[in-house]
């Protein structure tokens, strides 16, 4: 605990905002992640399926 | 630079080189400005600790007004040229910047608690058209999503788009318009930024670095848009040959 720095009466605020946005951007970065992985998955599969057209 | 990156194939080999550089680039950034902001900066004259949440809610708010007006730049390079990309960045930018437009509310929200003594003024001009705003981002992916092709989507979220515009200079000048509980300009003023070099010099990094975060995540998107784009037209001549 003595890592984290020691503030005034409002200490609750200041680290909801930060949980808050750190919970938020988090969360945005994975589901980008995720769906950008999930895009090129279908699109080597879709590719695979096209050649065995061919 | 606009004009070479319109170009699909440019644009997608561009941002795979962008996306990695942008991402550590905005990681070192942030990093910075939250260590100033928690464990450096000393607590401010008249708010005390709780002026260590504007390194959040600065940065959010200025990408909420910059997402919005760059989702109708966009919007506008479509409805004139009808230029794909131009369709697809403002389709990216929505999402995410809905995302930070709904941290600048929350955070602002938080801060007003101690520094105000409320969580929301409805009489407050800058509060309510920060809350429209939220409610266009949302309302052009609701119009978009509502359409059954992607060309009636495109011209309705556009539309949307380019109206909504008023609302931000709204937002930038409702300080100074109306009498209002939020304070006025701090960063963008004339005579230059009223607060320290302490908070400053952090709060202008850490902006940056949401700037380059929010293009490494506009930049995904728009890649996974064009790939799922593509793959639509695969699907389609795969079912056509079936």
């Amino acid at each position: 605990m003595d890592m984290l720095p020691d503030f005034d009466k409002n200490a609750a605020y200041i680290w909801t905002v930060y949980a808050l946005a750190t919970l938020t951007l988090g969360t945005t970065i994975l589901i980008t992640a995720l769906r950008a992985r999930s895009a090129q998955a279908t699109e080597a599969r879709l590719q695979a399926m096209r050649e065995d057209d061919r | 630079m606009i004009s070479y990156l319109a170009n699909p194939h440019r644009f997608m080999t561009f941002s795979r080189y962008a996306v990695p550089v942008c991402f550590a680039a905005a990681a070192l950034m942030i990093a910075f400005s939250v260590w100033q902001a928690l464990w450096i900066v000393p607590p401010e004259r008249v708010q005390g600790d709780s002026a260590r949440i504007l390194f959040i809610h600065v940065p959010a708010a200025i990408l909420t007004s910059g997402a919005y007006a760059g989702m109708a730049g966009a919007s506008l390079v479509w409805f004139v040229w009808r230029h794909e990309l131009a369709d697809i960045a403002a389709k990216s930018i929505a999402p995410i910047g809905a995302i930070y437009t709904a941290l600048c509310l929350a955070s602002g929200s938080i801060w007003g608690k101690p520094t105000w003594g409320t969580w929301w003024q409805w009489d407050d001009a800058r509060m309510v058209s920060s809350l429209i705003m939220l409610f266009l981002f949302i309302g052009y992916m609701a119009l978009r999503a509502a359409m059954d092709t992607r060309q009636k989507a495109a011209r309705a979220g556009a539309i949307l788009a380019m109206i909504g515009v008023v609302n931000v200079p709204l937002i930038r000048f409702s300080v100074d318009w109306f009498t209002s509980l939020h304070q006025g300009p701090s960063l963008l003023r004339a005579g230059g930024p009223s607060m320290s070099l302490d908070y400053l010099v952090p709060l202008l990094i850490g902006g940056t670095g949401h700037i380059l975060l929010f293009s490494a995540l506009v930049f995904i998107s728009m890649r996974t848009e064009i790939i799922e784009r593509r793959n639509a037209r695969t699907r389609a001549k795969l079912m056509a040959s079936a």
